[in-house]
């Protein structure tokens, strides 16, 4: 009340205030990136049937959903890019002609937003037609992050790496 | 002169008894009904819990915003097996939005958050279940 007195401090101290939580937010994969936020499947979750990959990726002009399977992806010490994808099972990105909507990728049995990942390209290492669907995705463990770019695709943004069961 | 005061002693006795009595016989006769809420965790790991109470409740990178924000449970670990598998809880009185969070204990690493759910219009009972695919349901 004190500092209503003031109009530029009133704006200020009324804007909502955060408390500590105990619990503290998972590490982004690349931990010297701009935060994405993701949401679901819940890490460590089992999944079965459709997917639904939830994130806010707005932020980001570009942006890439990668999906691993039985092997997490690497990172290099000291670097901050991906230096190993070779169990990368399928993804999205705008980057190509994938549809993108910054808030969710589907991977359904029928019409699936996600695509099958292309080992022979480390540049664009998601293919253009070939679609995944939820029939082709076996029982075993996968990883899921989303990394966002800028417009002249530096990698900037990394949501954590997310683990589910199938 | 020393009766007399055996006599007041005893009478002050009685006295505090009888209003001991009385107190415990109201009490009966309208039974206060405490909120409840029922965690139950079908989740595939033992999970961290941790509850607050305000209004307009969100958790944001590690924070608690909202408006008169306050813990009224901290982290408590709740097991993924049954019977072990459930939380009971008294949230204090008049509070209407509550934002349960559940994390997993990661060693050194602390504790790390896995989903959270919002409970808008609490009436004083409910059970909020935590899936194995990691969505919340709340009845």
């Amino acid at each position: 009340m004190f500092f209503c007195l003031f109009a530029a401090s009133c704006t200020a101290t009324n804007e909502p205030a955060g408390e500590p939580s105990a619990i503290k937010p998972p590490p982004l994969l690349l931990p010297d990136k701009q935060v994405i936020r993701v949401f679901a499947p819940v890490n460590l979750s089992t999944q079965a049937g459709i997917i639904n990959f939830d994130f806010d990726s707005t932020m980001a002009p570009f942006s890439a959903l990668m999906i691993f399977k039985t092997n997490p992806p690497t990172v290099s010490p000291g670097k901050d890019y991906l230096s190993d994808i070779s169990s990368c099972w399928g993804g999205a990105t705008n980057m190509t002609t994938h549809p993108w909507n910054n808030f969710q990728v589907v991977l359904d049995a029928a019409v699936s937003g996600v695509y099958v990942c292309d080992p022979l390209s480390p540049i664009a290492p998601l293919s253009n037609t070939l679609v995944r669907y939820t029939g082709s995705m076996t029982a075993g463990t996968y990883y899921w992050v989303i990394l966002g770019y800028e417009a002249d695709y530096r990698l900037t943004y990394s949501s954590p790496l997310y683990k589910f069961t199938r | 002169m020393r009766q007399r005061k055996i006599q007041l002693i005893l009478g002050v006795a009685i006295l505090l008894s009888m209003r001991f009595l009385c107190t415990s016989a109201d009490s009966a006769n309208t039974p206060k009904v405490p909120n409840a809420l029922t965690i139950v965790n079908n989740f595939t790991t033992p999970v961290l819990v941790e509850i607050w109470s305000g209004s307009k409740l969100a958790y944001n990178q590690g924070n608690v915003t909202g408006t008169d924000q306050k813990k009224i449970q901290t982290v408590v670990l709740v097991s993924n097996v049954a019977p072990g598998n459930t939380l009971d809880v008294v949230p204090p009185d008049g509070v209407k939005e509550m934002l349960v969070i559940f994390g997993t204990d990661q060693g050194v690493a602390g504790y790390i958050y896995l989903t959270d759910a919002k409970i808008a219009d609490y009436v004083g009972t409910g059970t909020l279940t935590l899936e194995a695919n990691g969505q919340t349901t709340f009845q």
